[in-house]
């Protein structure tokens, strides 16, 4: 997992006129930022169309981040979620929406959906959720990101961000009682 | 079993330990988050392809990368000393020179009397019968009569050394509120010494076209301060006139 001091070097570097230590990051990041946009829009075309904007938009706005504000992961992260809202906003403009979950099913016949398989194993289980909810659980579960560098992302505390992703793990059981296991099992084969 | 899923569970039980209770089905459903994880293919041609468009339009957002092409160092350092040159030259146009201007010149200085507190001294265009030698400005406000040396400031701070070969003081204007005089003095070791000219009895307002006459033309290298009196009443500069202010 890169460390803070090792992305503060590259942007310092950058910044003093190395342009390849921006290559640094991106490598860094690239496939990490992909996977987060994925999860929220399951195409592979908008999820490459999604990734680039993020780091052409990062790579303008660098002389803008300022590391006392936060990692700069967390920092990339917010541009690649405020870039997926944006997508989503220029095609449904009259949609409030945090991610493609918000759509509804009938939203999504115009996208091709790769992984529809996926999605439908786990779509009334994380549909259930909010938004914040769904990344909490996406970041902690399928990212592998800890704690705070999901506050970061999110907003709020270390402690905030344990407690939600507790309670959302407490409002999945209550939902779906004693055999969401065995329901998600089921939706698994 | 998946690796995570005990790293989770003990999380999950120091943030709640309630949760845990029925560990069971909290075990359960954890696992099945994690296997639900889904598979994502990344096209690494599109990485690629990626990283090469970044880097590229990188080169050109460096701060410094503008440096590295001649043309476009010259532009980078144009862009940002243009504003600074630009402003130095509107100050060297405004700011107001004071000293060795040509005789036909007018001096820019002006200063705006600021209510009834204020003296002013303000440099003249001589005629051209006259010697230009020096020009005065001030807009320190006068001081009362009765004021100390140590209040108007060290006279030092205001000689200067008088070119050679001038035998007359032209000023513009000058408003006094107490009649008084613009006296000329030779000044040696900080002390206000001979007289070397002084101007008429200036009434109060504002006169035009002060000229000052030298009794003898200050020697190279003199000193000179310009010192302005009140006069006590008598019309005429003696020693027990009251010198209000030390102009610049």
């Amino acid at each position: 997992m890169p460390t803070d001091t090792q992305d503060s070097d590259c942007i310092a570097r950058f910044t003093s006129g190395d342009a390849t230590a921006f290559g640094e990051l991106y490598d860094r990041y690239a496939e990490r930022i992909y996977r987060f946009v994925y999860y929220k829009v399951f195409n592979k075309e908008m999820a490459e169309d999604i990734v680039s904007d993020v780091f052409f938009k990062a790579l303008e706005k660098i002389g803008s981040y300022n590391t006392q504000k936060g990692p700069f992961s967390a920092w990339l992260y917010r541009i690649a979620r405020n870039t997926v809202i944006d997508k989503y906003r220029t095609k449904k403009p009259t949609v409030d929406i945090e991610d493609f979950f918000d759509l509804g099913e009938h939203e999504r016949t115009e996208e091709k959906i790769d992984a529809r398989d996926a999605l439908e194993k786990i779509s009334s289980y994380m549909a259930s959720l909010t938004p914040v909810q769904r990344e909490i659980v996406t970041l902690r579960v399928w990212e592998e990101l800890s704690y705070k560098e999901i506050a970061d992302i999110v907003g709020g505390t270390e402690g905030s961000v344990k407690m939600a992703f507790s309670r959302t793990i407490r409002d999945i059981r209550a939902k779906f009682g004693p055999f969401a296991p065995l329901v998600l099992a089921f939706l698994h084969q | 079993m998946h690796p995570d899923i005990e790293k989770i569970i003990k999380e999950l039980h120091a943030i709640d330990p309630t949760l845990l209770e029925r560990g069971g089905d909290i075990r359960a459903l954890v696992t099945s988050l994690l296997e639900s994880k889904p598979e994502v293919a990344i096209d690494q041609n599109f990485i690629l392809n990626l990283r090469k468009s970044v880097l590229n339009r990188a080169s050109v957002h460096t701060p410094k990368s503008v440096q590295a092409h001649p043309s476009r160092a010259l532009l980078w350092w144009a862009t940002r000393l243009a504003p600074i040159g630009a402003v130095a030259l509107l100050f060297f146009i405004l700011y107001p020179t004071s000293h060795t201007l040509p005789p036909a010149q007018t001096l820019p200085l002006n200063t705006t009397p600021q209510g009834n507190t204020t003296n002013y001294v303000q440099p003249y265009q001589a005629p051209t019968n006259s010697t230009r030698m020096e020009t005065f400005r001030t807009s320190a406000p006068v001081h009362d009569s009765t004021a100390t040396d140590s209040a108007l400031g060290s006279p030092t701070m205001m000689q200067k050394s008088a070119p050679a070969n001038t035998s007359v003081i032209a000023l513009d204007s000058v408003t006094l509120l107490q009649p008084g005089f613009v006296v000329i003095h030779v000044t040696t070791q900080g002390n206000f010494g001979e007289v070397l000219g002084v101007s008429p009895l200036l009434p109060v307002g504002t006169t035009s076209g002060v000229f000052i006459s030298f009794t003898r033309p200050p020697a190279p290298g003199e000193s000179i301060t310009t010192v302005l009196y009140i006069d006590n009443g008598d019309g005429r500069y003696t020693n027990d006139d009251t010198y209000s202010i030390v102009l610049p």
